[in-house]
């Protein structure tokens, strides 16, 4: 029998992080999104709980209602820290999207890389209407809320609440 | 001409070594007692120890004994009046504690205390005046330098005269025995032995004012004596008789408090037997209780597990179906290679594809049902797991009331049975809280009563001090001893001796007239090159002044003690190298050969047996191996290092 991990499935993947770059474009401007943000913004969000707590800790007047399923679940109980990390599947899935012309990738400097949605990937991201993936586009509009703050600083704020 | 009564006596009884562990007991007996066994297992410091009780200014100690003993006590009787001796192991300059009496008692006495030395001065008195009180001895000042008319007066102590009792291990057979290369305190030691003998040119005026001392002293004891007993008189004290009295009826009523306390516990405890059945029955509920807490804890685990299993499958599927409308909607080409934007490498699709799952939409969909199936029948689990949860917790809640109600109850007859019995003992072990306060303070002032009553036996010490030293003062008054006739009689006696142990050739046997110590075949002790001939000679020498006492009148205390008799002429002579070889053959003494050491133990038998008022201790490494069993009833301590037979491995016996 096949063991089926739906986490690691690519389209489910690529769907999600098309919807991390739509979903925190400011006043449907595009928002300079790095690799750094959009692997905190995609550990917050499929780990409601946690974003919940952080929304508090920080002060933040928008609030996540956190649905019966995500909390006391084995994902939530047993959170994997380690994707808080993970550059290197969200690289690789940006260069998906990008190939096939649904987020368009163009690097500013030696640092930094612009990421934007294509006119297809805005039309996409209209189109997906699958419960999991609308509750995703909830997420990602509380996050918006969270683009004032470093990367770095988010993750220590995460790391706290996931410490204890 | 002997007079026998006039002579002192100090009789060693009983020693105690109080250590941290346990106490050390050794018992002493009248006449001969040996001591012996390994080296290094306490021998010797049970000598030592008696030098210090009476007075050494220091004690040389094994270690085991240092690192175990606190304190040590000396019972012992000083002219037939007992007395306890205790003094501290690790401070020699606190005063040493006298307590009139037997050292089972010392609990019930109030101890004097003395200087141990005499460079210590205030308010007490000198342990060694002490000891010279109760013998009948005079506190007597001596020339320091006799040949001199203007010499210094120095006072003589009881540790001069036991100089001629007690030879340690070091001196027996040493040339250095009775400060004889100290010029500076030899004269003073030759008028010690003077004084022992009754020959000391002063000695008449010396025992005058002595007699004139111990009266004066007397009577200071019979005004505080009579101070204190009008005081106690005075404040309506009860007398000694009548505190004996009142201790004795506290015991009987306490003995009765006790009585009536063990018979209300045992009445309490059968009337209690009645409960026992609901006893058992809560017992029986508290370990149903327990059962069915720890059957809820479970079961809420697992109800708990199972919802967060549902709560994940539900979320897969959610994810699934997201994974199949995307599916649905965006068509990925499977080879394909293009320039990236980030590394501007070429990446292949197929190896970013590698990196994640990929399943066809019909796997998904099966996966689908299956996880739909699985919610489904988890939902059944959850909720059969609910409803057993809350039938357990019915049942819990009300074998939890049923056993409250039960100890309620027991609690409820249990005070009603017990409160009496309760209240009855609080009274009586009330009353026995003020018996035994009462019985403290009688204890208290049977003391003091005591105290007085050794001041008047204090007095009554002078008394017979005084009596002994006007019969010796009578005596010299007569007919003084002449020094001469006194050597003499000790050569005598130091003659016998060498026959007895069967020294060969023995002549030129007398006396010293300038160092009073022996001189045998005309060679000074100093001289003898033999340490055979030396150990001897020291032994019969010691042995000499104690049985010269035996029938004349003179100040030797009766008691002997003498380390290692076997020095040189033992078993364990090997372990002696100050002798010369040719000169012990001169002597017939022979490496291995017992036959002069056994006819020295046979001579101290005759000596015990002859039942002369004397004490005679003496330590050895061995016995002479035909004597073993004839020597049994005199061996008060034999020790083995390794324990064999039974044997104490030594004096502290309680060592790994």
């Amino acid at each position: 029998m096949m063991f089926f991990n739906p986490d690691s499935e690519i389209n489910l993947n690529m769907a999600r992080l098309l919807i991390l770059v739509v979903g925190t474009r400011q006043n449907n401007e595009e928002f300079a999104l790095n690799i750094d943000r959009l692997v905190t913004y995609d550990f917050l969000s499929r780990n409601p709980v946690v974003l919940a707590r952080l929304l508090i800790q920080l002060g933040k007047a928008v609030k996540i209602n956190v649905k019966d399923y995500e909390s006391g679940s084995l994902t939530e109980t047993y959170i994997n820290r380690s994707s808080l990390y993970d550059y290197h599947n969200t690289k690789a899935v940006l260069q998906l999207l990008h190939n096939y012309k649904i987020l368009l990738l163009s690097r500013l400097d030696s640092q930094e890389v612009s990421i934007k949605a294509s006119e297809l990937g805005i039309i996409l991201y209209s189109d997906l209407i699958s419960e999991y993936l609308v509750r995703f586009k909830e997420i990602a509009l509380t996050l918006k809320s969270l683009n004032s703050i470093s990367p770095s600083s988010l993750r220590g704020h995460i790391n706290f609440i996931i410490n204890g | 001409m002997a007079n026998l009564l006039s002579n002192p006596k100090l009789h060693l009884r009983k020693l105690i070594l109080v250590g941290s562990r346990k106490s050390y007991i050794v018992h002493f007996q009248k006449g001969l007692n040996i001591i012996y066994g390994d080296s290094d297992t306490g021998k010797s410091s049970i000598l030592n120890l008696i030098d210090y009780l009476l007075g050494a200014s220091q004690v040389f100690l094994y270690p085991q004994l240092q690192e175990t003993g606190k304190y040590c006590l000396l019972e012992v009787e000083l002219n037939n009046k007992i007395y306890t001796i205790k003094r501290d192991i690790f401070s020699p300059n606190k005063e040493i504690e006298v307590f009139a009496g037997l050292i089972e008692n010392i609990d019930d006495l109030f101890p004097t205390k003395y200087y141990p030395s005499f460079r210590q001065s205030g308010e007490l008195e000198h342990f060694s005046d002490f000891l010279l009180a109760n013998l009948g001895l005079p506190n007597i000042k001596i020339k320091e330098s006799p040949s001199k008319a203007d010499s210094k007066m120095d006072r003589m102590s009881f540790r001069d005269i036991f100089k001629f009792c007690y030879f340690n291990q070091d001196q027996v057979g040493s040339r250095e025995i009775l400060n004889i290369n100290n010029y500076a305190l030899a004269p003073k030691t030759r008028e010690v032995f003077k004084f022992i003998f009754n020959a000391l040119d002063s000695e008449i005026t010396e025992i005058q004012a002595a007699i004139a001392a111990a009266m004066t002293k007397q009577s200071e004891l019979n005004k505080k004596h009579n101070t204190v007993a009008f005081f106690l008189r005075d404040t309506d004290f009860k007398s000694y008789e009548s505190l004996l009295q009142t201790k004795d009826d506290i015991d009987v009523q306490i003995e009765a408090l006790n009585i009536g306390l063990k018979s209300l516990n045992s009445d309490m405890l059968s009337n209690s037997e009645i409960y026992s059945d609901t006893r058992a029955q809560i017992v029986d509920y508290d370990k149903t209780l327990y059962s069915m807490m720890e059957e809820a804890e479970v079961a809420n685990i697992t109800l708990r597990n199972n919802i967060s299993l549902k709560k994940e499958y539900q979320q897969d599927i959610q994810k699934i179906k997201a994974s199949i409308e995307i599916l649905d909607k965006v068509q990925i080409p499977t080879e394909h290679v293009f320039p990236c934007p980030i590394c501007s490498n070429d990446v292949k699709v197929n190896d970013i594809r590698a990196s994640f799952d990929e399943y066809t939409k019909a796997d998904m969909q099966t996966e689908l049902r299956t996880l739909q199936k699985r919610v489904l029948e988890l939902d059944t689990l959850i909720s059969q797991l609910k409803a057993s949860i809350g039938d357990k917790q019915t049942t819990l809640d009300s074998t939890k009331i049923s056993a409250n109600n039960l100890r309620n109850k027991l609690d409820r007859e249990s005070k009603e049975l017990v409160s009496p019995f309760v209240s009855q003992v609080e009274q009586l072990t009330s009353q026995k809280a003020t018996l035994l306060e009462l019985k403290r303070s009688t204890d208290y002032h049977i003391k003091i009563r005591q105290t007085l009553s050794e001041l008047n036996n204090q007095s009554m010490v002078y008394d017979s001090q005084i009596y002994m030293l006007r019969g010796k003062l009578n005596l010299l008054e007569e007919e003084s001893p002449k020094i001469g006739a006194i050597l003499n009689g000790l050569a005598d006696i130091l003659r016998d001796f060498l026959a007895v142990i069967k020294m060969k050739a023995i002549y030129g046997i007398s006396i010293s007239e300038k160092t009073f110590l022996p001189i045998v075949r005309d060679t000074d002790y100093i001289n003898l090159t033999s340490g055979g001939v030396r150990t001897l000679v020291s032994i019969g020498y010691l042995l000499s002044l104690l049985q010269y006492s035996f029938t004349n009148s003179t100040n030797h205390p009766g008691l002997v003690m003498i380390d290692t008799v076997g020095k040189y002429i033992g078993k364990t002579s090997i372990h002696y190298t100050d002798t010369d070889n040719a000169s012990d053959l001169s002597y017939d003494i022979k490496q291995g050969d017992e036959t002069k050491y056994t006819e020295m133990y046979k001579y101290f038998l005759e000596m015990s047996k002859a039942k002369h008022s004397h004490q005679l201790i003496v330590v050895d490494n061995d016995l002479p191996s035909s004597l073993e069993e004839v020597l049994k009833p005199f061996i008060i301590k034999h020790f083995d290092e390794n324990g064999r037979n039974g044997l104490p491995k030594g004096f502290i016996d309680d060592i790994a």
